[in-house]
């Protein structure tokens, strides 16, 4: 197998393997389900500003995070469970490279990014849909900056997933690489890094605001891509007597992500290619 | 043509200790295309750490090894593509059906689906295609492994213990597959502790210990090379053992059937017998008989008799 073919025939290998996976389809129908439980009260009580164009802050915000953790969650179950099972090992004997099975499986980093980032757009735009007044309805249903905000939760996706990934490749147990991932997201990258670095290196904690995790908060978020969003945004603030906080330029956050990426996954390829299987 | 070469081929597993541990020692051994080659040793003695080796699966740490003269990467690579194998325990994804194990299988080797169907024939798992590998007996998965093997029509199939686990009837089903196989004129490189099968089935054998080869050849030259005196004796059969293993020179001494099994040479049975006489035993029964491959290897290794897995 080589170039575009052997990329195809990995691709669907590995969409073959993963859609015939009941645990594939439990993930995402209880993200499913979680997302629609979501939105349902304010679709069922026509609530103000669950409509298109408005939906989009939601879409693109807090709730993002929850998808970028289902999905990485996912990934990590479609990993690791290949060295627990040996087949990562029977796919190289089979004929395989070990090249060839890493690129493969690293397909299913954007594979399930955008199933899963599918479903979590799908569910409240159709909602929104049913309940948007085109008539009434002002500027552009889907501005561009929907798109841009959807490359920004692609791309935050795509680093937290390629540390999942990478824990899963080195650690080869799904159990303990989700174990080490949640404590790097949470104790570590949120709490015991922060506090390290305040106490010893108290000039460099703008660097924790690009430490994976963190640095896709920024992304995360609708009014970093959306002028107008933001002033909604920092309207709603400041009427309740806060001062807004100043929008993001989510420029260097991209990059960063995508540095991330491609660091984590060039280590777990190193890492693959030197161990045995 | 020489479809397996390792010139000097070492594996030493890193250790946070210490050196380490050497699973396999320098090893050189050839394989040439059309035989039925058993790669026989006690267990730990490197043989799946060699055939790992081979399949690219393990790094080796010295050495070289050519796949149907193929050496680079590229060229190991396309040499793989021409192999079937399974290692160990047959490793497939448990919530997959048979068919469509063999379904990812055939798309890794790039080979016609068209396939599936035949080699499913050939194992008898025709009517359990749909059957969940999870649901599937030991001897179900050992045939789906050899199905798997055969996907692509490959020139070099290497099995790694095929009937482990397996009764007497999968064992004999297992060796049938590989006697046809042989016939439809596949090289097998075969790694079993199940000597008898071996013996039935392999034209050539090494025998590795401890990493290193202590024996290659033709299973012909290595039974043959060697004659055993079988000795009957009426009374106990201990006391008959004893004797013979007073004689001089004798080695390893076994019973089997009644009868003592020893290694000796054609010249020294009239000894042997004058020798028990002298002792006030009369053999009932004494011959020469070619040495099993089991003998041969329980002598060559020096592996204490009824050890570990072998049989």
């Amino acid at each position: 197998m080589k170039g575009a073919r052997a990329f195809g025939v990995l691709l669907r290998n590995e969409w073959f393997k993963a859609r015939k996976r009941l645990a594939f389809w439990i993930a995402l129908g209880f993200y499913a389900f979680f997302t629609l439980m979501n939105h349902a009260q304010p679709f069922l009580e026509r609530s103000e500003g669950f409509r298109l164009p408005d939906i989009w802050t939601d879409v693109f915000g807090d709730e993002s995070t929850m998808v970028v953790i289902f999905a990485a969650l996912t990934l990590v179950l479609l990993s690791a469970t290949e060295f627990g099972w040996r087949t990562a090992r029977q796919n190289v004997i089979d004929g395989l490279s070990k090249s060839q099975w890493f690129w493969g499986k690293s397909l299913l980093l954007p594979v399930v990014g955008l199933v899963f980032i599918g479903v979590h757009v799908l569910i409240p735009t159709v909602l929104a849909l049913i309940r948007t007044d085109f008539g009434a309805a002002e500027g552009s249903l889907v501005p561009l900056s929907v798109f841009q905000a959807a490359g920004g939760l692609g791309l935050a996706f795509l680093s937290v997933a390629a540390l999942a990934f990478l824990l899963s490749l080195v650690i080869r147990r799904t159990g303990a690489a989700l174990a080490v991932w949640f404590l790097w997201i949470g104790p570590i990258e949120s709490g015991m890094l922060p506090a390290l670095v305040r106490r010893f290196l108290p000039d460099y904690t703008g660097w924790l605001d690009y430490l994976p995790f963190s640095n896709t908060f920024p992304l995360l978020e609708f009014r970093n891509y959306d002028a107008a969003a933001y002033e909604r945004y920092a309207a709603a603030v400041e009427g309740a007597g806060r001062t807004p906080p100043p929008a993001v330029d989510p420029a260097w956050h991209l990059i960063t992500a995508a540095a991330w990426t491609t660091l984590l996954v060039g280590i777990a390829y190193i890492s693959f290619r030197r161990r045995d299987l | 043509m020489t479809i397996i070469e390792t010139e000097g081929l070492s594996k030493r597993y890193a250790a946070l200790r210490g050196d380490g541990t050497l699973a396999v020692d320098a090893l050189s051994v050839r394989v040439e295309a059309g035989q039925v080659y058993g790669f026989l040793g006690p267990n730990g003695s490197g043989k799946t750490t060699t055939i790992g080796m081979l399949l690219g699966i393990i790094n080796p740490t010295g050495g070289s090894f050519r796949l149907f003269g193929g050496e680079t990467p590229a060229e190991l690579h396309a040499a793989r593509q021409r192999i079937g194998a399974t290692l160990e325990y047959p490793n497939f994804y448990p919530y997959l059906s048979c068919r469509d194990n063999l379904r990812v299988v055939a798309r890794v080797k790039g080979s016609d689906e068209a396939d599936i169907a035949e080699v499913l024939d050939i194992v008898g798992l025709t009517s359990r295609q749909k059957t969940k590998f999870k649901a599937c007996s030991l001897g179900m998965k050992q045939r789906l492994a050899l199905a798997a093997t055969m996907i692509g029509d490959p020139e070099l199939i290497i099995l790694d213990e095929p009937a482990n686990g397996l009764d007497p009837a999968g064992q004999r089903e297992i060796r049938d597959i590989i006697r046809e196989l042989a016939r439809r004129g596949k090289t097998i490189f075969l790694s079993s502790h199940m000597l008898h099968e071996v013996e039935r089935t392999c034209t050539h054998v090494a025998i590795i210990e401890t990493g290193r080869l202590v024996r290659e050849g033709s299973v012909e030259d290595l039974t043959s090379a060697r004659t055993v005196a079988a000795v009957g004796a009426d009374g106990d059969i201990e006391t008959l053992r004893d004797a013979v293993s007073e004689f001089e020179g004798v080695g390893h001494t076994r019973v089997e059937d009644g009868r003592v099994l020893v290694q000796i040479g054609a010249a020294g049975l009239s000894e042997l017998n004058r020798f028990l006489a002298g002792r006030g035993i009369y053999a009932s029964h004494l011959s020469l008989e070619r040495q099993s491959l089991e003998d041969a290897f329980m002598e060559i290794t020096g592996t204490p008799e009824g050890f570990g897995e072998i049989q």
